[in-house]
């Protein structure tokens, strides 16, 4: 399910108009995938502390929308783009690819809930493919 | 049995309350065919197809969301048993309609996607998506249970 020229451009314009909330949007999806999703807890045992507002889900919320952001510019070549952080999730931190999944599901919701005037039925068709071939992407030096 | 919290309980209804099933559900349903075109292929003889435009105006589409949407109503009235009020439901999705059960998950998440584009951050909040999370699961679940 690769992206169109029309895809592209979508996610483009889509992001030029989210980025400005990055860190709020960024902090939000995490807290809810770790609180929709607990499973998904058990990759930051090494936490202090996972409430909403703390310092690791909002630094760590940062780095993600930092990732998707670079996604965004290497939109045309996602695997070579992302290759640096497929490695790092691969084999350094081995997260289970299924919650990709979960985490483009929670973006979604979160830019649902902040930009629901944007996100008309194509901007969700696009966006949601972009996020689906992220986790393509991220999950391609798995194996 | 499913055990449902009294705040679950409350965020599910709350929501529910707030939704028309008129609206939500030609919403949910067009944008599973537009995000996930595969799904397509239950609604053969709904017409034109052919674009996201072609599908958030057609008729048979909006009909058919109510329908959907008002089926997710018996679930909220009867939390504490909803695979027993579903058990029709889903014997009709597998041995009539012949529906993959992985589109109930699709078709769940384009609600959720529409319930957050309605209520916005302050009502949406995390533990509301929770439960309705959680409440989708149950649901989804009990749609899956007669597939043999």
């Amino acid at each position: 399910m690769s992206l169109s020229d029309k895809d592209k451009s979508l996610v483009k314009a889509f992001w030029a108009k989210v980025a400005p909330k990055a860190e709020i949007i960024g902090h939000d999806a995490l807290y809810r995938m770790l609180s929709v999703y607990p499973q998904t807890k058990t990759y930051f045992s090494h936490w202090p502390d996972m409430s909403s507002g703390s310092a690791p889900v909002k630094n760590h919320g940062k780095k993600i929308m930092g990732g998707l952001a670079e996604a965004v510019a290497k939109i045309d070549d996602l695997v070579g783009g992302l290759l640096t952080l497929s490695e790092l999730h691969a084999f350094q931190m081995r997260v289970d690819p299924a919650n990709y999944k979960i985490l483009a599901h929670c973006i979604l919701v979160v830019l649902a809930v902040y930009f629901p005037d944007d996100l008309t039925p194509e901007v969700h068709l696009a966006f949601e493919k972009f996020l689906a071939n992220v986790a393509l992407a991220m999950s391609d030096k798995y194996r | 049995m499913v055990e449902w919290t009294d705040a679950e309980r409350s965020a599910i209804t709350g929501l529910w309350g707030k939704i028309s099933v008129d609206e939500m559900g030609p919403q949910a349903l067009a944008r599973l065919l537009i995000v996930f075109p595969w799904t397509q292929r239950y609604f053969a003889s709904f017409g034109n197809l052919s674009s996201p435009a072609a599908i958030m105006g057609n008729p048979k589409v909006a009909a058919h969301g109510k329908v959907v949407m008002g089926g997710l109503d018996r679930a909220v009235k009867n939390l504490d048993n909803v695979k027993a009020t579903y058990a029709q439901l889903s014997k009709l999705h597998s041995e009539k309609l012949h529906v993959d059960p992985d589109n109930f998950v699709l078709l769940a998440d384009c609600i959720t996607v529409c319930a957050a584009m309605k209520f916005g951050p302050s009502a949406f909040t995390p533990d509301v998506q929770e439960a309705w999370q959680k409440f989708l699961c149950v649901v989804v679940a009990a749609l899956r249970r007669q597939y043999h």
